[in-house]
């Protein structure tokens, strides 16, 4: 770490402009309408002001001659190059920051999330929506359930095309399947796997270590090169998994994240595209997953599904040699999380939900 | 072109964040609020001045900042003077700072303090262009308005300086 990072994590930092304030200042300043007088400094008055001038710009001409011998010399080599703030640093720090946020109490852990899928279906493009939700429980009870919404067209192309067919019925929506108005996301009773032979009890996911290296290391005492023979590729089921679904301490995410940054073939990104509505740092895995985060808080956006990228990877040290993308990296699929917590509200799952709770 | 419709109003979003931060950790909020709408708005009275093949908009909005936290240097080295005898202001994501206090280096900021009061306003300006906005050389020569072996030699004395501090 050279010194202008040290200066970078060391000093003092500011909380970002609350949003009433920042949407004043846009309108103000889009405007063009000039700001009320802020504290302004003393200044020297007019004529030591002239004098300071005349001086400056006398010292500054001799300074010229000098510098002009010494840049050749001073030029900084290659190595020397400051470090940008990149989206790794800025995932560092909002991992800094989900580490500090303290927990709020609950006796039930419960994350609801909004599930979008826009697919080609019969010659045009519908979305689809869903509500999801996953808890658990003090006495290991855990809750889980699909419910669909709506599946619109997607687009005015589609919509036209849908209007063509007779404008039909979409499904899966609300009131679809009678039978079936939600159903569970997940094997229940195996909710807190983590990845193949990783399944560890919700009182030990909570005393998982919060430092990356150490979470990397206590991850993989469990990791069995019988059962799946790419230990990276085990790793980063199970850090994601730690990050997008299971009630894991702030801490313990905020190193997963860090551990996942390192995985071969996941790249920061601080720029994430689609229009599903999640803004933030998103660590990309080559299988087309990118998960979001907030960089104000650290806390998990969503996550949203790419075409995946087609890599070339090293047999013997796991290494990504080349990775190719295609053109067209739109995201097709996302699951926004709209509230993840603690909370004493026991979840009730939506009437005629079958199996969509059980004891682990 | 910058003065097209609407592209304005994306170097606010993409930018005004970073600028107000940059200048929110050299001077008290209150002021840093101010000087960043202001550097926003000399930037939009001044966008037709802006050509883009000459550089790009964050050194352009950067040395903007620059000028006008300059008007305050004052200020700035008091604070950082009165940080290295107290230690960092209570309003600071304090325990965030100290869990990457940790992560990254045993640094004190009130030391650290100290050593930037230290530092010519020229040198502060450079070093905290490329710790803050992370620009390269070339970007701070082209926000400041200065050569890029200036940018260079003014580094060098001011890594010296601050060597004693972080080692």
């Amino acid at each position: 770490m050279n010194e202008f990072q040290v200066i970078d994590s060391v000093m003092p930092d500011v909380p970002p402009a609350s949003p009433e304030r920042l949407a004043a200042t846009r309108d103000r300043v889009l405007s063009g309408q000039a700001l009320p007088p802020a504290v302004q400094p003393r200044r020297a008055s007019s004529r030591w002001a002239g004098w300071w001038a005349w001086t400056g710009t006398a010292l500054a001409a001799a300074a010229v001659v000098l510098v002009i011998g010494a840049v050749a010399a001073l030029i900084p080599r290659a190595d020397e190059q400051p470090a940008a703030v990149t989206p790794l640093r800025k995932l560092q720090v909002a991992a800094a920051r989900l580490a500090a946020t303290p927990e709020a109490k609950g006796r039930y852990w419960r994350q609801d999330s909004e599930r979008v899928v826009r697919l080609k279906g019969d010659g045009y493009l519908v979305e689809e929506r869903a509500v999801e939700s996953l808890a658990f429980g003090p006495s290991q009870e855990v809750y889980s359930w699909h419910e669909p919404v709506s599946a619109k067209p997607y687009g005015e192309a589609a919509r036209k095309a849908w209007k063509r067919a007779g404008s039909p019925r979409l499904c899966p929506a609300r009131g679809c399947d009678p039978n079936l108005p939600a159903y569970p996301t997940t094997d229940l009773r195996r909710s807190l796997t983590l990845a193949d032979g990783l399944e560890p009890t919700l009182t030990e996911l909570r005393n998982l270590p919060d430092e990356p290296g150490a979470l990397r290391a206590r991850l993989l005492e469990s990791y069995d090169p019988g059962r799946t023979p790419r230990r990276e590729e085990w790793l980063e089921r199970a850090a994601f998994s730690l990050v997008t679904r299971v009630p894991a301490t702030p801490a313990t995410r905020a190193a997963a994240y860090l551990l996942l940054a390192k995985v071969p073939g996941v790249t920061v990104l601080d720029r994430v595209p689609g229009d599903f509505g999640l803004r933030g740092i998103a660590l990309q895995s080559l299988n087309g997953t990118q998960v979001v985060i907030d960089p104000a808080t650290g806390e998990l956006l969503g996550t949203q599904q790419l075409p995946p990228a087609q890599a070339t990877i090293d047999p013997l040290t796991g290494k990504v040699l080349s990775v190719s993308r295609p053109p067209d990296g739109v995201p097709y699929a996302a699951t926004i999380v709209t509230k993840a917590g603690w909370t004493d509200l026991r979840p009730v799952p939506p009437p005629g939900c079958r199996k969509c709770s059980a004891r682990l | 072109m910058i003065t097209a419709p609407g592209v304005f109003e994306a170097v606010f979003d993409a930018h005004f964040e970073e600028i107000r931060r940059y200048i929110g950790r050299r001077l008290d909020l209150d002021v840093a609020e101010d000087l960043a709408a202001e550097t926003f708005l000399i930037a939009f009275r001044q966008r037709d001045r802006f050509d883009s093949a000459l550089g790009e908009v964050r050194p352009w909005l950067y040395g903007i900042a620059t000028n006008l936290i300059g008007r305050h240097r004052r200020a700035e080295v008091r604070r950082y003077r009165a940080m290295a005898r107290s230690g960092p202001p209570p309003d600071d994501e304090g325990h965030d700072q100290r869990i990457v206090d940790r992560l990254t280096a045993d640094v004190r900021a009130d030391r650290l303090a100290g050593a930037l009061a230290r530092l010519s306003p020229g040198e502060r300006d450079v070093v905290l262009l490329v710790a803050y906005g992370g620009l390269t050389y070339d970007e701070v020569a082209a926000a400041l308005k200065i050569a890029t072996g200036t940018v260079a030699s003014r580094l060098s004395r001011a890594r010296t300086k601050l060597r004693e501090v972080t080692g």
